[in-house]
């Protein structure tokens, strides 16, 4: 009991262990994503949007940043909007005629990153869904005259969510834990704490470990909510 | 029937559809009156659903008016090339009165059988939800299916889920109904449920264009039939003649073929 104490020390709870400041590291991964995963829905509902239209102005903006987001390394894409954001900001500041020296807040900065990468990832997850609902039920609707936004509120974007929670719960994972990219900007998540902490009490192992558990409660608890958002959306359909 | 004006209700002139390079309707005319039931008869791809899709502009014709009780279709002339449709209002109103009953129901899955049929009389016609809900349950009734209003779409069989379809049509009130072989899609056990309700309207006096495969149905109860051929009409006239004393090949043969 005692050998487990004293290995398990490092984690406890208040003076002198880590482990409020792990849980606290895991809220902040919590609070990213969410972030980030809302903002990249608006975001991927809009491109797909673009997407889809019949305007090809529209259209190839659309295709080419899906392209290129999807293209690139995510860590490079978030090192640059880290990084870029600042001199974007201050660029932008002085040339309109006010002082430089701005700075964007890391979270806002982490946010950014994330959500415009996974906005591309979301918009051809809504793409394939807007197209996975049976053309037949859109002609119905339009046969007994609902009009053009009636026929997308009504029908089809009701059961697109069918179709694109699937994707979506894969894409939530994938956000959950590329938050943790946002350590190199010094963001107290999850990682970044159990980084330090183990540097500090010299046992990596042990933080990694804990860290790694406190990520598998995240997303395993993630994924019970995605069954039953799914089962949801599934309502009357066969088999559910 | 009623009061039998044998003045045009219903009329198709000079319709006709490409997809592309392929012309489909190649100048297709036909009128009907009120409380007629026409039968489109025809071989698989001589155009009948597009037909039909043309006249509550599933499809958007290249050329030819239709012509619903008066009211022109709401399509831009003949020009250099692509028809619109000029007043999306006018489409959403004329589509309101032409009912269409599609070979494979298209229910709207993420909705009860009862939501099914007051979809359209809540949000096209808007009548509250409580007397929507009064004329789908009597028309369910009618159709048999009171019992499933809860139910969703694939909880019932095809039969069920095709009067369900018909109940939706008609809780529009519309003026004509559209049927795409309604009863194609059908295990041969349920063709004769939605037979027997087609009957039904046909005796209430209701004004209908079938697509059907079913000739014995085609000749009983409409008035006049219409045997498509490539895109061609090439006979129409009262069922006891098409059916019985076809004048041209193609029809005979195609008689032959499914009699
Ligand atoms: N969207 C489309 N694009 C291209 N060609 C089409 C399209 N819809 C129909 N066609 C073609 O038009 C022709 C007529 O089709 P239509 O569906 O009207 O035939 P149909 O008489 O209803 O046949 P069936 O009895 O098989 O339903 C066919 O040759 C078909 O391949
Ligand atoms: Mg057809």
């Amino acid at each position: 009991m005692e050998q487990i104490n004293t290995v398990l020390g490092p984690l406890s709870f208040g003076q002198g262990g880590w482990g409020d400041d792990l849980l606290n590291g895991a809220l902040l991964t919590l609070q990213l994503a969410l972030c980030a995963m809302l903002a990249g829905l608006v975001m991927g509902l809009g491109l797909a949007g673009m997407k889809l239209s019949r305007t090809r102005m529209l259209r190839w903006p659309a295709a080419a940043y899906t392209l290129f987001m999807r293209g690139v390394p995510e860590f490079l894409i978030l090192l640059f909007v880290f990084f870029g954001s600042d001199s974007l900001i201050n660029a932008v500041a002085t040339s309109l005629g006010f002082q430089g020296g701005y700075e964007v807040p890391k979270f806002m900065a982490a946010v950014a990153g994330l959500s415009i990468i996974f906005a591309a990832y979301a918009c051809e997850i809504f793409r394939g869904a807007y197209l996975a609902v049976p053309s037949g039920q859109i002609e119905a609707g339009q046969a007994i005259g609902l009009s053009r936004s009636q026929v997308f509120f009504r029908i089809r974007f009701p059961q697109l969510w069918r179709f694109a929670i699937p994707g979506l719960g894969n894409l939530w994972m994938v956000v959950l834990k590329d938050t943790s990219l946002a350590a190199v900007i010094a963001l107290n998540e999850l990682l970044r704490i159990a980084k330090l902490g183990g540097e500090t009490e010299q046992s990596p192992l042990l933080f990694f470990v804990a860290a790694g558990a406190l990520y598998l409660m995240m997303t395993s608890l993630s994924d019970v909510v995605r069954s039953a958002l799914e089962r949801r959306a599934r309502r009357g359909m066969a088999g559910a | 029937m009623l009061d039998n004006t044998s003045s045009a209700y219903l009329t198709v002139d000079g319709l006709h559809k490409s997809y592309g390079a392929l012309e489909v309707i190649k100048g297709v005319s036909f009128s009907g009156t009120e409380h007629e039931v026409i039968s489109l008869i025809g071989a698989s791809g001589s155009g009948k659903s597009t037909i039909l899709r043309c006249i509550n502009l599933l499809e958007i014709p290249n050329r030819g008016e239709i012509t619903i009780d008066g009211v022109r279709l709401p399509l831009s002339d003949v020009g250099t090339g692509d028809r619109k449709v000029t007043d999306q209002k006018a489409l959403s109103a004329i589509r309101a009165r032409l009912g269409m009953v599609f070979q494979g129901f298209n229910l709207w899955a993420h909705m009860t059988i009862l939501e099914n049929v007051i979809e359209g009389p809540v949000h096209v016609l808007g009548l509250s939800k409580a007397e929507a809900r009064g004329r789908a349950e009597a028309l369910l009734e009618r159709v048999g299916i009171a019992d499933k209003r809860n139910n969703y779409p694939t909880q019932l069989s095809g039969g069920q889920q095709q009067r369900v379809a018909i109940a939706r049509t008609l809780a529009m009130d519309p003026k004509v109904l559209l049927f795409d072989e309604p009863t194609s899609a059908l295990d041969p056990e349920m063709v004769g449920e939605v037979l027997n309700v087609m009957h039904d309207l046909a005796d209430d006096g209701r004004t209908m264009i079938v697509v059907t495969h079913e000739m014995g149905f085609a000749r009983e109860v409409s008035n006049k039939a219409i045997f498509l051929h490539q895109g061609r009409i090439s006979e129409q006239g009262p069922p006891d003649e098409v059916f019985g004393n076809p004048q041209s090949a193609e029809c005979q043969q195609f008689l032959a073929k499914v009699l």
